[in-house]
């Protein structure tokens, strides 16, 4: 019973994490049609940066607002520099372009910081807290607490902004959202800074739980797809049950192999592809074919 | 400004997609204040040209003017902010979204630049001319009848405050009754100062309501004048009011 529950906490607490890097996918691809294979290097950016800036001697919570606006600037130079030039072109290409914007950030990155990991410390100290016969390390708490503040955030800002609205209605109808004025630079913009403040959140919460390092994006990222994915791409609820339906697998999976851990995440995704290519919930894209 | 210049202009318009040009050389006048009615077969390019004078398609050939001012090539986004609506074919509502949401959106461009009141003060006129869309304001557009949706899109295009409204097959799939309530909300936009360009497939109604009007064939205007005339000439009752002789 204690298992379960430990597990349950793994499950919660890694799945929060690819279901901030969910909607950050899910985010860019509703408002651009745009898949950012980017979207793991956000995380990663928000983790070596609140890292580095800790270690120059910011407080803490100075740190994590530098790391999330760096992020944010960085998503907005993929989608200026980047996307804009291109657009127009095959959304081959634009997921070409983004995989490249992946593998410069990364590149760049590691000619900053190098291959070492970066510690972060914990936001509070202090030993496990016993719950419900699991040991709960205190930074779970913070990625929880951090994941359900950002899920309300957004909630309000797509719900009451005009912002939020422009960027719904670009997703909903982008022709019709041209007609009433809406420019698909500024929400294209918007979308990306979004999805790299949101990254970099669980980037910041996540180092201290696994060290900060230039290359934990590419599997964050990957993981964060198939949450999107499971959740019908173009569906935030969606992305958000996905995100922590396969932290729940991989927890729960643990004891049968911890060895194929990463591997479950590629075979939901297959399946996924396969048998339910328009998401588990609800009506999605519809069946694709070949 | 002229009291002579017209609204809108399109002077020797060409477009297409591709390697299709649909339109050749169109030259087409909207004055002020006036309802003008464009008719043609399926095919003919009404739809294309709708689109290139808004900004969804960008011209070949040719020059759009809008109330006096060269606007060629400028994309959609910016000309509803210059006061041209398009409202296209199939009403394209935001589904997903609430009616109000839906007249929100429609003044987009103007929030931030004019006072809130004036924006609730043009929702509350849209009330009044669309009555249904007070009552289900709350409720999803993509749940409304056709009539019903339709009847957003025009009051979203009118809540930009356009000078020029491109109205795109209003009555397509309404039953007769419906479609006469927007003919008649239509009929009374010039006297809200937004004139109109008026696509439609059923000539007989559009010809009611416009004052003037066009014939557009495969991509050419074949007639033009005031809709009484083009309701006499024998060519054009025969193609597009199904009267014989």
């Amino acid at each position: 019973m204690s298992d379960a529950a430990q597990y349950l906490v793994t499950g919660l607490t890694l799945g929060s994490i690819y279901a901030l890097v969910a909607l950050g996918f899910v985010t860019v691809f509703s408002v651009t049609g745009v898949i950012n294979f980017a979207q793991g290097e956000f995380v990663m950016l928000g983790a070596m940066l609140a890292a580095q800036f800790v270690q120059v001697g910011a407080p803490l919570p100075l740190a994590a607002l530098l790391a999330v606006a760096g992020a944010a600037l960085v998503g907005a130079l993929v989608f200026e520099v980047g996307l804009r030039p291109a657009r127009g072109a095959s959304e081959l290409a634009m997921i070409i372009i983004t995989i490249g914007a992946s593998t410069a950030i990364r590149g760049a990155a590691l000619l900053a910081w190098g291959t070492d990991p970066r510690p972060l410390a914990a936001f509070t100290p202090g030993p496990p807290i016993e719950l419900a016969g699991a040991a709960v390390v205190r930074q779970s708490l913070w990625v929880l607490g951090a994941t359900a503040a950002v899920l309300v955030a957004l909630h309000l800002f797509f719900s009451t902004t005009a912002m939020g609205r422009a960027l719904r209605a670009c997703a909903v109808n982008a022709v019709a959202a041209r007609l009433v004025g809406i420019s698909p630079r500024h929400t294209g913009l918007a979308a990306f800074v979004l999805s790299g403040a949101v990254g970099a959140v669980a980037g910041v919460v996540l180092a201290p739980l696994s060290y900060a390092t230039y290359d934990m994006g590419l599997m964050l990222g990957l993981k964060g797809f198939v949450g999107a994915v499971l959740g019908g791409m173009a569906n935030p609820s969606g992305a958000v049950a996905g995100g922590l339906a396969l932290g729940l697998l991989e927890a729960f999976g643990t004891p049968i192999s911890s060895a194929y851990k990463d591997a479950a995440a590629f075979i939901v995704l297959i399946l996924a592809m396969l048998l339910r290519p328009g998401g588990l919930f609800g009506r999605g894209l519809g069946r694709g074919s070949l | 400004m002229s009291p002579a210049q017209p609204v809108l202009r399109l002077e020797a318009l060409s477009a297409g997609y591709g390697g299709l040009e649909v339109l050749h050389g169109v030259d087409l006048v909207v004055q002020r204040n006036e309802v003008v009615a464009l008719l043609g077969a399926n095919g003919a390019g009404k739809s294309t040209l709708l689109a290139a004078s808004s900004g969804l398609l960008r011209p070949r050939r040719g020059r759009v003017w809008l109330d006096g001012a060269e606007v060629t090539g400028l994309p959609a986004e910016r000309l509803v902010r210059l006061g041209l609506a398009h409202v296209p074919e199939r009403r394209q509502v935001f589904a997903t979204m609430t009616v109000l949401e839906n007249l929100l959106l429609g003044a987009h461009h103007r929030l931030g630049r004019e006072p809130r009141a004036a924006i609730q003060t043009d929702l509350a006129a849209m009330v009044q001319v669309f009555p249904r869309l007070g009552e289900r304001s709350r409720q999803l557009a993509g749940t409304l009848s056709g009539g019903e949706q339709q009847m957003l899109a025009i009051a979203r295009g009118l809540m930009s405050r356009p000078l020029v409204l491109l109205l795109d097959e209003p009555s397509l799939g309404l039953a007769p009754l419906v479609a006469r309530d927007i003919f008649q909300a239509v009929a009374a936009l010039p006297a809200r100062g937004c004139a109109v360009l008026l696509v439609e497939q059923n000539a007989r109604a559009a010809l009611q309501v416009a004052a003037r009007g066009y014939v557009l064939e495969l991509g050419r205007i074949a007639a033009e004048g005031p809709t009484d005339a083009l309701a006499n000439d024998a060519r054009v009752s025969a193609a597009y009011l199904g009267r014989r002789g």
